[in-house]
């Protein structure tokens, strides 16, 4: 069922529309991918967001969210995500659908115009550059970013366990970058940054809704007209099949609870046709209730308060994070890995009818919320075939038993984290 | 089976009074794949004195009982909730706030088996003393995780500032010392008490229509016992406990709760209250206030400042919250702002800029089937009706928040509360 289109505007330049009238929304985004790297992350990351607090038509903070407040509260949000390799700058723009509005404007067009110019005409002093002013508040508000993910502990251990498991490798680098890159940062350096992502980066405008698609895409290609355009297609997330030594890392902290992260390699490219399947594996072995890591690692032997296992495809590992005493850390770990062997040993037929009914229903259920349809398609951003919900749901009802097993044979174990409290450490 | 309808909002639910005592809200939404149910008591953290209509004398329990409550809820002799949900796919959950107890789950497919499962549990509790044990050492280990979060640990410093007596200020899921104190027969003495579905609701949104859901609840739904129950609150002095507190954690960047204590003279605002003070926040640190693009500027706030209107039974406080490099700055200039507007007034162009603000994201509320359900029962138990909210909006005036600001946040009440690392 084709539920959206998409059509390349020019060299790297997609639009992505999911037509529907049920929302009480449109939801228009602008997404632009780049290789992630320690040198540009901070700098990318502070463009979208210097980008989203003024510009030229609303010179400052007061103005611009004046303006988004008299378009019916429409929602501006700069995002900075990592997608595998590739670092995802975006800006969205939620607003109310024409319909709502009190004297028949068109609110639509009106936030797609306020959103385009956003990225094409910010606010410059008198030599065509960044106000410093300017910069350094964003500087300064993207350093405490940093410093806020470091205060949420559950953040902060999975962020220590993959800069220790992808030493070396991009993968290492936050999607915010760090700190001491932050403070590097000038205005000449953002400029050159704005100016980059515009000429080379992969772009994905995508709109949720029913607002004009076309007018809204004339808009966006007119000004990408004016840009001397040298895309570089983005390189694919360096492949690890299998981990070369168990690293084991411990953390002592002034904290009440502990916290155990397992990362595991995955032999399997982000592309291959598997990822179905092993998607379906994390499901049954740390995902929904009826996972093994619930059902036996926390409720049965009580080791951890939670426990669960993420696949991130793009970059072919699977996380497992747990919320456990320093006491019992060993023992999970042993617990964990089991479940593996457990799964191995075809040991799940409950857990895989539930995961196929479960995952089937939750994917159907991304239709209901323009957000997260939106977030569907742009995590695909990098891949050559866009797989709507529906014929995910379809390819998650293929998934034999014996797809399983051998998924689960494709894990290893690369890296321990634990996070103790500072009293229990010698 | 009364219809409510909405020519903003173009919706429409429909109010059922069941014949077992139970309210039921359905909202069909057109196009939509997925049903949200949610299945709630008007019972939380705050209810640890009650009277029963049929008693003579209040009951005292302890801290925590209601999510400890909603924990073993979930359990029956033979499958628990979720292994019984694994067999139709939704997704299930529950939550314990202040004044309410919510079960809930999601589908796309086969709605009618998940909600008979949803009726079914919720009204067969199953508690043994063993397995009131084993729960005490999982709620123990989520007490002690909040103990990490600096957020939850600001709140609850700060209600503790502000309040004396009020339950308000309490962990909802207690202390581990609370906790221990309960047993299988205090759990069904609250169960019996509280989960009369007298004093429950049902609410459905989006693929559903109201015949189903009430053709499942007459099937399942037995007639409630005819007894209410009484809500009995210690008195709470109109002064604040203390003005500042801080608690150290290891983090780099402070956190910090700054409210006002509000006067809650009788235990419930009206719905126009409620809205006036939204309107109210915006207009004093919204994103379009002058405060808040100072602040912002200075470097004193960032996006994670927020403001909250944050009012249930007994209780009312204007909360405002962020991390801040120096909170008692933030909390000084809000105090100021506060002053200049009792002073000199709200600018009408700022008023009508809020209130279009507002309007337009209240109806965007209306796109999740799981946050219209929510805001539903919400609304019942705190005896509002949902779509009165856009009228509100339309009829309210720059003078009725002036007036609702000239008897609101008084500085002698209000309190600061930080988690930052030791120094």
């Amino acid at each position: 069922m084709a539920d959206f289109t998409k059509q390349n505007i020019s060299s790297g330049i997609d639009v992505l529309s999911v037509p529907v009238s049920r929302f009480k929304t449109n939801e228009i985004s602008i997404s632009i991918a780049v290789n992630l790297s320690k040198e540009t992350a901070s700098l990318n990351a502070i463009v979208p967001m210097l980008l989203c607090r003024s510009s030229k038509d609303y010179p400052d903070l007061t103005a611009l969210n004046t303006k988004l407040a008299s378009l019916y509260g429409a929602v501006l949000q700069p995002s900075v995500s990592k997608i595998g390799e590739t670092q995802l700058l975006r800006m969205g723009l939620t607003c109310v659908d024409d319909r709502f509005s009190f004297d028949n404007e068109k609110i639509s067009m009106e936030c797609a115009k306020l959103l385009i110019s956003l990225l094409f005409e910010p606010r410059l002093d008198e030599n065509g550059s960044f106000f410093g002013n300017d910069v350094e508040r964003e500087k300064r508000i993207l350093a405490e970013k940093i410093e806020s993910e470091e205060n949420e502990k559950r953040t902060y251990v999975i962020r220590k366990a993959e800069e220790a498991m992808f030493s070396g490798e991009p993968y290492a680098t936050g999607r915010y970058g760090s700190k001491e890159d932050v403070a590097q940062i000038t205005r000449d350096k953002v400029f050159s940054a704005w100016k980059n992502l515009l000429e080379t980066g992969q772009v994905l405008l995508t709109v949720v809704g029913s607002a004009d698609v076309s007018e809204i895409t004339q808009l966006l290609k007119a000004c990408f007209d004016q840009v001397d355009r040298k895309f570089q297609p983005l390189k694919k997330a360096v492949f690890i099949p299998e981990a070369a030594k168990e690293k084991e890392i411990k953390e002592s902290m002034d904290v009440k609870q502990g916290k155990l992260v397992l990362g595991f390699r995955v032999n399997m490219k982000p592309d291959n046709e598997l990822t179905y399947a092993m998607r379906s594996f994390t499901d049954i072995f740390g995902g929904g209730p009826y996972s093994r890591l619930f059902t036996k690692v926390r409720e049965e032997m009580s080791l951890c308060y939670y426990c669960s296992a993420r696949y991130i495809r793009q970059k072919s590992f699977i996380l497992v994070q747990c919320g456990c005493e320093e006491e019992n850390m060993d023992k999970a770990v042993s617990q964990i890995l089991k479940q593996i062997d457990e799964i191995k040993n075809g040991n799940f037929d409950y857990e895989f009818r539930s995961s196929k009914i479960s995952l089937t229903d939750s994917i159907n259920s991304v239709y209901d919320a323009p957000e997260t349809l939106e977030g569907w398609y742009v995590s695909q951003m990098n891949d050559k075939c866009v797989v709507s919900p529906v014929e995910s749901a379809a390819l998650n009802n293929t998934v034999t038993k014996e797809q399983i097993i051998e998924c689960a044979g494709l894990l290893s174990l690369d890296t321990v984290y634990k996070l103790v409290s500072a009293e229990g450490v010698e | 089976m009364k219809e409510i309808k909405s020519d903003i909002l173009q919706e429409r639910y429909y109010e059922i009074n069941h014949k077992s005592g139970l309210k039921i809200f359905v909202m069909p939404k057109e196009n939509y794949k997925s049903a949200y149910a949610i299945f709630g008591t008007k019972y939380g953290s705050i209810d640890n004195r009650f009277k029963r209509s049929d008693k003579a004398d209040y009951t005292v329990v302890p801290e925590g009982i209601a999510h400890f409550l909603e924990h073993k809820l979930f359990e029956s002799e033979e499958l628990d909730a979720f292994t019984r949900y694994a067999e139709t796919g939704a997704s299930a959950n529950a939550y314990t706030s202040f004044d309410k107890t919510c079960y809930l789950f999601q589908c796309s497919d086969r709605f009618e088996d998940s909600l008979k499962i949803l009726l079914d549990f919720v009204t067969h509790p199953y508690f043994t003393k063993e397995t009131v044990e084993k729960e005490q050492g999982i709620i123990g280990q989520e007490i002690t995780m909040y103990y990490d979060v600096p957020g939850w640990m600001s709140t609850f410093n700060l209600l503790k500032c502000l309040y004396k007596n009020h339950p308000v200020r309490i962990d909802i899921a207690g202390t581990v010392q609370s906790i221990s104190e309960i047993t299988d027969e205090l759990l069904y003495e609250c169960y019996n008490t509280f989960y009369n579905l007298n004093n429950m609701a049902l609410v459905v949104v989006g693929n559903v229509n109201a015949e189903k859901v009430i053709a499942l609840c007459d099937e399942y739904l037995k007639q409630a016992d005819n007894v209410t129950v009484q809500r009995v609150f210690e008195d709470e002095p109109r002064e604040i406990v203390k003005p500042y507190a801080e608690y150290n954690l290891a983090m780099s960047m402070p956190v910090f709760s700054f409210g006002f204590k509000e006067a809650c003279q009788t235990p419930e605002r009206t719905h126009k209250e409620i809205i006036e003070t939204e309107i109210l926040l915006e207009i004093i640190a919204g994103e379009t206030s002058p405060l808040y693009s100072r602040l912002f500027n200075e470097g004193l706030i960032n996006a994670s400042f927020s403001k909250e209107y944050f009012v249930g039974y007994g209780y009312e406080a204007v909360i405002f919250d962020g991390e801040s490099v120096n909170p008692q700055a933030v909390a000084d200039a809000i105090k100021k702002e506060v002053a200049r507007l009792k002073k000199e007034g709200i600018s009408n162009a700022l008023f009508e800029t809020v209130r279009r603000n507002l309007y337009g994201r209240e109806i965007m509320e209306y796109n999740d089937i799981d946050g219209v359900a929510n805001a539903m029962i919400g609304c019942y138990f705190a005896g509002y009706e949902l779509f009165e909210t856009m009228d509100i909006y339309k009829s309210v005036t720059k003078e009725d928040i002036e007036n609702r600001l000239s008897h609101m946040m008084k500085e002698q009440y209000s309190a600061l509360s930080v988690v930052k690392s030791k120094e």
